[in-house]
């Protein structure tokens, strides 16, 4: 619940704000989008199986943005930015895929 | 597969079990509440939350602002392209005003009896052939078009060398001038493509495609050397094409830069050179 109070009001100060991306930045925001979108999902599928917690989802946040962000800039660093980006990316989108069809068995039993 | 396997064996095995875990497997039984930590920690959890949501809009919105901000720049750029191509037209016919200006003056010294003999007959000639002068006269007007399905960057448009075999083929059927939407085509022009437009003359063309040629009459019939080019190119890329004879006036050609001709380094003497 009061990850979606969160989320709402994120949107809306988002909305409201207008907020500008550092030009540095940008390479690492759509990592860092996914990453958060996974714990996102991790936690709403805990709610679904009634064992949310508030410590697990700051802490998946907080791990996934920082690691999948910081396994890019490494990646730049190395001239395998591109290929880092992917292997992040199909990581965690497979997570995404698991924890969506964890929350589609709950609600729909299918 | 989110489940840790316990007796993974592979590598890939364990990898994908240790990636792809659920981060709440340590929580283990379900309970009926959702379980709560101290205040702190559910005030630190809206906080993530939050920006998450946050991180998610600003990509969004400055996504967005990228996309309008791209449209400005193209929309400036096209204002831009209307008006330099506006002030072309504007000094083409400033230019063509002199022109005419300096036929008139040509004329009128060659009309002095001072001057050789033939002379005036032999101006004439030159200028209609090489295109200086504008030309009037029974002749045919031939409109080409893309195809009607064409798409982009296929061969069923109109290409600029679809303008040229055309223009040969009014040559050699004997036309004496001949002008591509208005544009007189003499011994320096050039009918080339520059990005997706036909240019003339450093001119771009817009479809369709209007070919005017004096004399050449017997462009109209299919049987000719046209007639059997453009029935190849609708038959082979769909171009539409369209011959009619008729009476055409062709403007005078646009000589960007004289070869031969300069400018007399005594005006006062009325020489011409």
């Amino acid at each position: 619940m009061i990850a979606i109070i969160g989320l709402l009001i994120g949107v809306a100060v988002g909305i409201v704000w207008h907020p500008v991306v550092p030009i540095a930045l940008q390479p690492y925001l759509p990592i860092a989008i996914v990453a958060a979108l996974d714990a996102v999902f991790g936690g709403f599928r805990a709610l679904m199986e009634r064992r949310f917690d508030d410590r697990i989802f700051i802490v998946s946040f907080l791990s996934n943005v920082v690691i999948a962000s910081f396994l890019v800039f490494l990646g730049d660093q190395l001239g395998v930015g591109a290929q880092m980006s992917t292997g992040v990316v199909v990581v965690l989108a497979m997570r995404i895929f698991a924890n969506a069809a964890a929350i589609r068995r709950i609600l729909f039993r299918a | 597969m989110t489940e840790a396997a316990p007796h993974a064996s592979g590598l890939l095995e364990s990898f994908m079990s240790a990636a792809l875990a659920d981060d709440y497997a340590d929580v283990a039984p379900p309970v009926e509440s959702a379980r709560r930590g101290p205040v702190f920690v559910s005030a630190l959890a809206l906080v993530a939350a939050a920006a998450i949501g946050l991180l998610i809009t600003s990509v969004l919105i400055s996504n967005l602002g990228a996309n309008e901000q791209r449209e400005r720049t193209r929309g400036a750029l096209a204002d831009r392209v209307t008006t330099a191509t506006a002030t072309v037209a504007e000094r083409q016919s400033l230019v063509n005003a002199k022109q005419a200006h300096v036929s008139d003056l040509e004329r009128q010294v060659l009309a002095d009896g001072d001057v050789t003999p033939g002379i005036r007959e032999q101006a004439d000639a030159l200028a209609a052939t090489s295109g200086t002068l504008p030309l009037t006269g029974a002749g045919v007007e031939i409109t080409v078009d893309d195809a009607p399905d064409a798409t982009a960057n296929s061969l069923n448009q109109v290409l600029d060398r679809d303008l040229q075999d055309i223009a040969n083929a009014l040559w050699r059927e004997g036309a004496t001038g001949i002008a591509i939407n208005g544009h007189r085509l003499i011994s320096t022009t050039a009918i080339r493509s520059a990005g997706e437009a036909i240019v003339v003359n450093y001119e771009p063309l817009a479809r369709p495609y209007r070919v005017e040629a004096v004399g050449a009459g017997a462009a109209v019939q299919s049987s000719s050397g046209v007639g059997r080019l453009l029935a190849h190119l609708g038959s082979d890329y769909g171009l539409v094409a369209e011959t009619k004879a008729r009476d055409v006036a062709l403007p005078a050609g646009e000589l960007h830069q004289p070869r031969f001709a300069m400018p007399s380094p005594a005006p006062a003497s009325g020489g011409v050179s």
